[in-house]
């Protein structure tokens, strides 16, 4: 499947925000049926500029390498 | 070699979410195997940190932007009516725009001009005229099935038929073009 593809590249190299928007289109499409026919075009632009406006905080979410995850995880576990 | 005694000492880290995707794929289980039969080759444990780190990473954001498109839409929701409830639009009040609004000039609606998704506008571009001609009357004009099939001298079975096999035609080709559109 294609989105096997997106998941390998997801252990090489971290996706930028723009690149994530593209490949979460699909979801969003999904969501506006949150609200009724005629405000959905305007929800899709919301929610895209809504991203874009967070983009230096999703940028700044940074996740540990696999030996501070397991010392992590055992620290929580031990607590 | 640290990171398998880790593991070791503390097997319920395995049944850990993200730990069980990222060793569901073959290449990190190999550097892991690696790293094993290799115990004083650093490297395959610094890129399997280094993966992991990526991986997790993406995943993490991933997350937050699922979660924020989520939060975002309910609350536009929300947020519009609460504003319709306040402010509700007077035109309907005023009986003679209300008659306009179901005017026959709109019956020229058609599809090319309501949707904005290409995909599915691909995709209805690909059913047959018929098909198209139904799912117009029902879903524009708002014709039920008895109505349709006056018009085309059938069975009102047949045009609910001919709908549910059109509208399943539809979501496939979606489906499909969406996975297209994520590579």
């Amino acid at each position: 499947m294609m989105l096997e593809r997106v998941i390998i590249s997801m252990f090489h190299e971290i996706i930028s925000v723009e690149e994530l928007l593209i490949h979460l289109e699909p979801k969003i499409r999904r969501e506006l049926f949150q609200t009724s026919n005629q405000n959905r075009d305007d929800l899709e632009q919301h929610i895209k500029l809504k991203i874009l406006e967070k983009k230096e905080q999703i940028k700044s979410i940074n996740a540990p390498n696999l030996e501070e995850f397991i010392e992590q995880y055992i620290n929580q576990t031990h607590e | 070699m640290m990171i398998l005694n880790l593991i070791k000492n503390q097997l319920n880290i395995l049944e850990n979410p993200v730990i069980q995707n990222f060793f569901s794929y073959d290449e990190n289980i190999q550097l892991l195997n690696h790293s094993k039969k290799h115990p004083n080759d650093t490297s395959s444990i610094s890129l399997l940190n280094k993966r992991f780190h990526t991986y997790f990473t993406n995943v993490k954001r991933i997350n937050y932007l699922a979660s924020l498109i989520r939060g975002t839409s309910i609350d536009y929701d929300k947020k519009m009516r609460n504003y319709s409830s306040r402010y509700i639009s007077t035109d309907i009040f005023n009986e003679e725009e209300c008659l306009i609004v179901y005017d026959d000039s709109f019956q020229n609606d058609n599809f090319d001009s309501l949707i904005t998704n290409k995909h599915l506008l691909m995709a209805i571009k690909s059913l047959t005229p018929k098909q198209i001609n139904i799912l117009e009357m029902f879903f524009i004009h708002s014709k039920n099935n008895l109505e349709i099939a006056d018009y085309y001298n059938t069975t009102p079975q047949n045009v609910s038929q001919i709908r549910k096999k059109a509208i399943k035609k539809l979501q496939n080709d979606v489906r499909k073009s969406d996975n297209i559109y994520v590579s």
